[in-house]
């Protein structure tokens, strides 16, 4: 049997079904045919489950979920869409954390145990009034950072609550100053680039604004208040500790829903173009 | 009800798109009623049992990512595929894990295509959508059948083809050509009209 020629233009004429097997040799007329068949308008039973699929659509679309797909969530992209934020992400990152440990060592818990995370990707922090709602929906950061914050402030809080009851619990129950700024002051007085523009210290800012101070006379009163906690976190602090453990455990054991792995292999990112 | 349905189109794809970012019902219906049936063919001719399941996870998918979507309406189903194929390769992983149930002769047998029993025939018969999808992957490689299947389902250009299986666009017409010619050698020499109105002649 002869091999048909087919050239590209008739090649996709006849895949696309957009030319009439009738115009076609002989030999390409029962592909046509079959491919003709193949471009079938869909059927109703393709169409079965539209109502859900739409709702479970418009939910995922409105609601920020782990990614599970080819593209990073937009929040990545936005905040590591830069070298520059990246960067500065980075310095404040390794400058709280550090100003975190060195808090630790004098006053307890790190207050940015299980938290350090959320900031560094610009999520909303648990125990945050301003955030509070949103942070409910990143419910295994929340958990962990939230909880931190009761046991911390509240030693009748179990930990065994949910995550959006440890949550509000968090809120209601922060002290004067939530337990965060004294690291971000920390960090703040120990030379860090000064900027409310960074994330670390954006929260640190609306704080200081909301009461009407500057972020150092803010960060004072601050340093000032927790020097005067000192005394009572140490009762807590075999609580403290050991929650943040626990914590800091879940949330190793639950790494999101899993499929991670197509993350960051760039095939399909970006423009939606692979 | 064919009727009432949007329809995504090159010019109306921009504003469905917006709509779907923005949770709108007729623009997700929009997307749904252009998408799952493709998505659905496509997947139905490699994972027949599991395709349903498949379709669900890249919708879930695309809700996720559309937001960082940019491009045309044959992009979209082009990154659609994209997610498909992948979610097709994560399933096929771990079915590899997973234990088999080992299937007796008879099965094959009782299955096994009756002697004059060509593709000719089925086509005679009034083939659906995924009959004749199904027909030609079945016929052809596995590369020569993706290529086709995501030219004819996906209603992708060589170019797009080529972005999905991550190969040139040169590899890809190669492709196409040797998968047209492997069909038409299933398909023997006919008149025209032999398919629709009679049997099959040859000349």
């Amino acid at each position: 049997m002869t091999e048909p020629i087919v050239p590209d233009p008739l090649a996709d004429g006849i895949v696309s079904g957009s030319v009439d097997p009738a115009t076609l040799p002989a030999e390409l007329r029962g592909v046509a045919e079959v491919f003709a068949a193949a471009h079938q308008p869909p059927t109703e039973g393709e169409l079965v489950g539209m109502a859900s699929a739409v709702g479970a659509f418009q939910a995922a679309v409105t609601t920020p979920v782990p990614s599970a797909d080819p593209v990073p969530p937009r929040s990545v992209v936005t905040m590591f869409s830069t070298r520059i934020p990246k960067r500065a992400a980075v310095i404040v990152a390794a400058t709280v954390l550090m100003a975190g440990t060195a808090a630790a060592a004098a006053g307890g818990a790190s207050p940015f145990a299980g938290a350090s995370r959320p900031e560094i990707l610009d999520l909303p922090i648990p125990g945050d009034e301003t955030s509070t709602t949103e942070t409910t929906v990143e419910g295994e950061t929340t958990t962990t950072a939230g909880d931190t914050t009761t046991s911390t402030d509240d030693s009748t809080t179990t930990t065994t609550e949910s995550s959006d009851t440890s949550t509000t619990e968090a809120a209601a129950t922060e002290s004067t100053y939530p337990g965060r700024d004294f690291g971000h002051c920390t960090a703040w007085g120990v030379g860090a680039p000064k900027s409310t523009d960074i994330p670390g210290f954006r929260s640190l800012g609306e704080s200081a604004e909301a009461a009407g101070l500057t972020v150092e006379e803010y960060c004072e009163l601050v340093l000032a208040a927790h020097d005067g906690d000192d005394v009572d976190d140490d009762a807590d602090d075999d609580e403290s500790t050991s929650t943040s453990t626990d914590d800091e455990t879940t949330s190793a054991r639950t790494p999101g829903n899993g499929k991670g792995g197509d993350h960051g292999r760039g095939n399909g990112n970006g423009k939606g173009k692979p | 009800m064919e009727a009432s349905r949007p329809r995504l189109d090159d010019a109306s794809f921009s504003s469905v798109l917006a709509g779907a970012r923005a949770g709108e019902q007729w623009a997700a219906e929009a997307l749904f009623v252009d998408l799952q049936p493709r998505l659905l063919r496509f997947l139905r001719s490699a994972e027949p049992r599991v395709a349903d399941d498949l379709a669900g996870e890249v919708w879930l998918a695309m809700a996720q990512g559309i937001g960082s979507f940019d491009g045309d309406l044959s992009g979209f189903r082009a990154w659609v595929f994209t997610i498909a194929r992948r979610r097709l390769a994560d399933h096929r992983r771990t079915a590899v894990r997973r234990a088999t149930d080992p299937v007796a002769g008879e099965w094959f047998a009782e299955r096994a295509t009756p002697p004059g029993d060509d593709p000719v025939d089925r086509v005679l018969d009034g083939m659906s959508a995924q009959e004749s999808i199904d027909l030609v992957v079945s016929l052809l490689p596995a590369d020569q059948a993706e290529v086709l299947l995501l030219r004819i389902v996906g209603d992708l250009d060589v170019a797009h083809v080529a972005e999905v299986l991550d190969r040139t666009p040169n590899w890809v017409r190669v492709t196409q050509h040797r998968a047209l010619r492997r069909l038409a050698q299933h398909f023997p020499p006919r008149t025209v009209g032999a398919v629709m109105h009679g049997g099959p002649e040859t000349i």
